[in-house]
């Protein structure tokens, strides 16, 4: 909820795209990803806490510290870097996190399957909630569905995320014991399962270890599902919206009069033809679940990338901070991207 | 009344009624009325507004309304539950949890009221520089608010208030970093709509500045949607300082904040279940308020998208 | 539309199944144990690299030492990997004889050759915990000289000068003096790294445990190693849990499935004591909880100043609450039960207006104001918030900001700061050696791993002797003498760093878990734990 509906609407309303003007030109993708960079490496130059102290240590001596000092390059001008930065980036090398003394590409690698587990288990709830219930609130305007559906919407962007998570380990874990309290699984599965897609649900499903997938959903439920509300209300929102502004085209009026029935009106053309549309919505609602994740990761122990980001920051693992908030600032481009060439190929008005 | 506005004569209700408009500032005070009382028609708007102005009353007031100095602490009385002495309890640190909830709302008001200060010259400025000079200059502007866009706004406030360190102010900036791209994005449609209408042509014939076209043309035509693009974002403004202060970069003790409140309650969830429930509560409900306002606002303005 | 939504419908429901008829499993198996910890700091698992409690718990695990400190008697030195051990007359000269027949994990037998490596390793890689050794005056240059294997069995360890022998057998059996396969590291060395790079993440040892899997802040598996010298370990596994919420550690453990919690807030641990499921275990460091005043700050310099500071500890209200089970008011510097302690010496209370007199004496009738840097975790924090609320009180601003500053600290950027410390060696001389021994105080100096140092602190040059001479002393009569002589003066020079508790670390245990002994010196082992059958 937290910036999930927000930074999405605001988004489809003012029309963002990547590819606004000129084509899909090369040359905006990179320079597109070049301020990215700039972007991630100013905010990882100016984090005040002392990186070398998070690698040596409270207590080391001088020399070891300006050996690691050194080491980081920390010695060298801004521009040289800069420069480094980049090309360390483009060969997928982010440095070595202090904190997990791993490199930053093996830990995001790690990471980030749990977090698309999330977002992903999130979007499937929010989505199945969401459009059929935005449908029928269009469809049946201002009745009971329709104040429902605006009664989830308005709770859904106005609850702090963190907050309801809280509540609902409150009620559900510590008083009625429904919920187990955090984490991808119950410990004893834990190191079962390792790979292949890193998904562990799915992985548990594939080797056909019931138990561990029992356990996995079972923890995944939760957190999913509060995210997915959040996703319901923008989703459902948007769904309504677009329902509506179809429902008043001169087209439908036109299949009404021909004795069209009222259930192939809504689905079959009306539906139909805001299926693009509600494919670039559900499509930034997952840049926003990235967002949600952040923070409910960090009430459920979730190990995923929200969980990774708020560590390394109090811990000012700035080789993990950039590398966590350049992955998150490229999917979202590459999102972007994904939606504007799908809108162009699909919608029937850009042909 | 009357004095203060020249209505040539009328009664106030009738100047701003009569269909025959004589003046420029007599259609835009029309239609601000018809707007107002457009927005106070709708129960729900009303709510948002009564309880956005309960919000303000809150903060004015709030020596008044606190029962306790939010303050002072005593750790005797720690984590009590709510009674008639502590109508909500008190924290960890035996401050009253109302009194401190009071004293908060002066910190969301304060958070509100500087992002938007903040962000809507800059972002004003931003929009309309690009949408009325274009070229270049709007190329560059657009493919930064782009770049901006592209994150999630959460995840940018992050790692924008932890570079510059915690703090009340750095999380306002951090948040009107994240939130001017949209509304620089609104002021430049605004713009370009009435870039080459009639009057902005015959004003740049008279030989007026670019500044002076801004502020005497601009302005008017992009006020209205930016108020109601912010007023709509505050709940997220909202709801993204608490996050912050959730993660512990947002207000430093011993300010009351909402959102570091009910972080702190985290720790002491099970025994002290108000520590958290309360300020969640209130970020909800006030978030909730801006919500509906905003939505009221934009009805008001705009009733095609309603 | 109805479709979809019994589809929603029918998934929502699948939800529900598996919540409904998921076992909630009562107790964990009685051959594993289950730690839940906040993993966050847990940073690698190099033995002569790391300097933290956690991560020290598993590396005392996974390797052995030449001598090792019991926990329930911590200054008795017992024979691990040394069977016996001879100190030379001169008292500059240990001689170890080691254990025959050990292997490490790898298979690779243990002998004299690996200590010699480890030690040195230590010594030469100069990181924090090197100051085990290197406080004896061994340096990188001397120790291929003074430390030396003899043959397969026989380690020399020899030393410049004459020291106390307890205390450096003390360090010998600190964690950072662990014995790491000399072969296996060597093949995994990058570049002159020591092979640091992969002993951060892997395990070269011999210890009753091996690493199955750690994935840093979130879970550490270790199996039992069946060929253990002193035999297989009782628990086939142990599980080290990243669990950072005190209210889910409590919740869990109260469910059975950890069995051990080991970051609980005071009123956690509160609740939990009345439960007979479990049972709170508090261990006393070696370190304390304080304030430190930047001495380079006009105003701190100050010794009117640095006194009110005393009086702005809530010592009782905090002990009652926060700091019930985090540790004991201490307003001396040597650990109860030490050497030179004064349990009774308790001349400071809670007093804002008595600080407002001190203040005002030392010339701020209205006044100061200053920024304090506190770490946001608890107690830490609430503690910081009370100083806060207290100086306030007597007319102090602090602004406190909150975050990760040790950095700031370190290198004497701050004005106030308060944390807490924790050495690990059981003997006095670990305390003062950091807190009241400042040789050049000039910023060039940059000792930056003398807490004296970071408060800017130009210890009175007496004191510093005195450290010195109780260091080198071999009598314990007169040992104890000179450190209740130290402990006195330190606290009447008004210090700059400001001690309010000593540390105790405690833990929730489950009532049939045995065996399982925090240590004061960080080396708490799991090989002793078992389990009752319930």
């Amino acid at each position: 909820m937290t910036a999930v509906p927000s930074t999405s609407a605001r988004r489809t309303r003012a029309g963002f795209s990547i590819l606004r003007r000129g084509g899909a030109s090369i040359g905006v993708v990179v320079t597109t990803l070049l301020g990215l960079l700039v972007l991630t490496f100013v905010v990882g130059r100016m984090v005040p806490a002392d990186p070398v102290i998070a690698i040596i240590g409270d207590q080391a001596d001088q020399a070891a510290y300006d050996r690691v000092y050194s080491d980081l390059g920390l010695d060298q001008p801004l521009w040289r870097q800069f420069a480094s930065y980049v090309g360390d980036v483009v060969t997928l090398d982010f440095g070595e996190s202090n904190l997990t003394r791993n490199a930053v590409s093996t830990d995001l690698a790690r990471v980030f399957p749990a977090t698309v587990e999330l977002a992903s288990a999130a979007l499937i709830i929010g989505t199945l909630l969401g459009v059929p219930l935005g449908v029928a609130a269009a469809v049946r305007r201002d009745s009971w569905v329709d104040h429902l559906a605006r009664v989830v919407g308005l709770v859904g962007y106005s609850t702090p995320i963190f907050w309801l998570g809280m509540m609902v380990l409150l009620v559900f874990y510590a008083k009625l014991g429904w919920v187990p309290s955090g984490g991808r699984v119950g410990i004893y599965y834990e190191g079962l399962i390792e790979g292949p897609t890193g998904f562990l649900t799915l992985d548990a499903i594939l080797a056909r270890d019931w138990e561990t997938a029992r356990s996995a959903l079972y923890h995944l439920m939760t957190p999913a599902l509060i995210l997915g509300y959040a996703n319901t209300a923008y989703i459902s929102r948007m769904s309504r919206s677009f329902m509506l502004e179809q429902l008043q085209q001169e087209y439908i009026l036109t299949a009404q009069a021909k004795g069209a029935s009222r259930q192939s009106v809504v689905w079959r053309h009306a539906f139909g033809n805001m299926r693009v549309q509600l494919l670039t919505v559900i499509a930034l609602a997952y840049c926003g679940l990235l967002d949600g994740t952040v923070l409910i990761e960090t009430v459920f122990g979730w190990p995923g990338l929200g969980q990774y980001l708020t560590t390394a920051l109090f811990f000012a693992d700035m080789n993990a901070v950039l590398g966590a908030v350049l992955l998150i600032g490229l999917i979202s481009i590459a999102i972007n991207l994904l939606c504007d060439i799908a809108y162009r190929m699909l919608d029937p008005r850009t042909k | 009344m009357t004095g203060l506005i020249d209505t040539g004569g009328q009664s106030l209700h009738d100047w701003l009624i009569d269909e025959d408009i004589k003046s420029r500032r007599q259609a835009l005070a029309q239609r601000w009325y018809f707007g107002l009382r457009h927005l106070l028609s709708s129960p729900i708007a009303v709510l948002g507004l009564v309880i956005v102005v309960a919000l303000v009353l809150a903060a004015a007031f709030a020596p008044l309304l606190a029962t306790h100095n939010p303050y002072r602490q005593d750790l005797g009385r720690a984590l009590l539950a709510p009674s008639s002495a502590h109508w909500m309890g008190t924290d960890e640190l035996g401050r009253d949890v109302w009194s401190r909830l009071v004293y908060g709302s002066r910190t969301t008001l304060y958070i509100t009221m500087l992002v938007t200060v903040l962000v809507a010259p800059v972002g004003f400025l931003i929009g309309a520089l690009a949408g009325f000079i274009g070229g270049w200059l709007d190329t560059v502007l657009m493919r930064l608010t782009d770049i901006f866009l592209a994150f999630p706004s959460l995840v940018l406030a992050l790692a924008f208030s932890a570079a510059l360190g915690p703090g009340i102010e750095n999380a306002v900036l951090a948040i009107a970093l994240t939130i001017w791209p949209p509304v620089a994005r609104l002021a430049r449609a605004e713009t370009l709509t009435v870039r080459n209408s009639d009057y902005v042509a015959s004003a740049r014939l008279q030989g007026a500045s670019t500044l002076r076209i801004l502020w005497r043309h601009l302005v008017p035509v992009c006020l209205p949607s930016i108020i109601v693009r912010l007023t709509l974002n505050m709940a997220s403004v909202i709801l993204t300082a608490a996050g912050l202060g959730f993660l512990g970069l947002g207000a430093q003790p011993p300010l009351a904040e909402w959102g570091a409140m009910a972080a702190a309650g985290r720790q002491y969830l099970i025994d002290a279940w108000w520590l958290t429930t309360f300020p969640g509560l209130a970020i909800l409900l006030v978030s909730m308020a801006f919500n509906l306002l905003g939505d009221g606002l934009r009805d008001m303005l705009d009733p095609r998208k309603g | 539309m109805t479709r979809t939504m019994l589809l929603a419908g029918a998934a929502l429901s699948g939800l529900a199944f598996v919540s409904t008829t998921s076992p909630i499993l009562a107790q964990t198996p009685p051959d594993q144990l289950v730690i839940a910890l906040n993993m966050s700091s847990m940073r690698g698992l190099d033995p002569q690299e790391l300097n933290q409690f956690e991560a020290a718990e598993v590396v005392a695990n996974l390797y052995d030492r030449l001598v090792t400190l019991p926990a329930d008697d911590i200054t008795q030195v017992e024979p691990m990997l040394a069977t016996e051990w001879d100190v030379s007359e001169d008292g500059r000269t240990f001689t170890f004889t080691l254990r025959e027949g050990v292997t490490f994990h790898s298979g690779n037998p243990l002998t004299a050759r690996d200590a010699e490596y480890s030690l040195r390793r230590l010594v030469k890689m100069g990181l924090a915990p090197a100051r085990d050794l290197t406080q004896w005056g061994l340096t990188a240059d001397n120790v291929d000289q003074m430390i030396r294997a003899e043959d397969d069995t026989t380690l020399i360890v020899e030393l410049p000068e004459v020291w106390n022998s307890q205390l450096v057998l003390y360090s010998l059996a600190s964690f950072s003096a662990s014995i790491v396969d000399s072969e296996l590291v060597e093949e995994n060395a990058r570049d002159g790294d020591y092979g640091t790079s992969f002993l951060q993440t892997s395990d070269a040892g011999s210890g009753p445990y091996t690493l199955r899997t750690w994935r840093a802040n979130d879970i550490l598996i270790a199996e039992a190693f069946d060929d253990y010298w002193d035999g297989a370990p009782a628990m086939r596994r142990v599980l080290m849990r990243n669990v950072p919420e005190s209210s889910s550690q409590r919740l869990q453990i109260q469910a059975g499935d950890i069995d051990i919690a080991t970051r609980l807030s005071s009123s956690d641990l509160q609740a939990l004591a009345a439960n007979e499921d479990v049972t709170i275990q508090t261990t006393p460091g070696v370190g304390f909880y304080y304030i430190a005043l930047n001495q380079q700050n006009e105003i701190l310099a100050n010794p009117q100043v640095r006194e009110a500071f005393r009086y702005l500890v809530d010592y009782e209200g905090l002990s009652n609450t926060v700091m019930q089970y985090y540790g004991d008011v201490q307003q001396t510097i040597v650990p109860q039960g030490m050497p030179g302690a004064l349990p009774d010496e308790r001349p400071y209370s809670l007093d804002p207006d008595r600080a407002r007199e001190l203040i005002a004496e030392a010339g701020y009738p209205d006044g100061f104001s200053l920024t304090y840097y506190a770490t946001p975790v608890t107690p830490e924090y609430e503690i910081a918030q009370s100083i806060q609320a207290n100086a306030a009180e007597a007319g102090i601003t602090l602004n406190l900001q909150s975050g990760d500053h040790i950095g700031a600290f370190r290198s004497r950027d701050y004005e106030l700061f308060s944390a807490r410390t924790g050495d690990r060696m059981p003997d006095p001389h670990a305390v003062f050696a950091s807190y009241a021994v400042n040789p050049d105080n000039s910023q060039e100096a940059n000792s930056s791993g003398l807490m004296a140092w970071r408060a800017a602190w130009d210890v009175p040059l007496e004191m510093q002797n005195l450290v010195e001479e109780a260091a080198h002393e071999l009598d314990a009569d007169r040992r104890a003498e000179i450190y209740t002589e130290l402990n006195r003066m330190y606290l009447e020079s008004s210090p700059p760093l400001i001690t309010s508790f000593q540390r105790t670390d405690a833990r929730a245990i489950r009532a049939e878990v045995q065996g399982y002994q925090g240590s004061t010196t960080w080396i708490t082992s799991w090989d002793e734990v078992t389990k009752s059958e319930n």
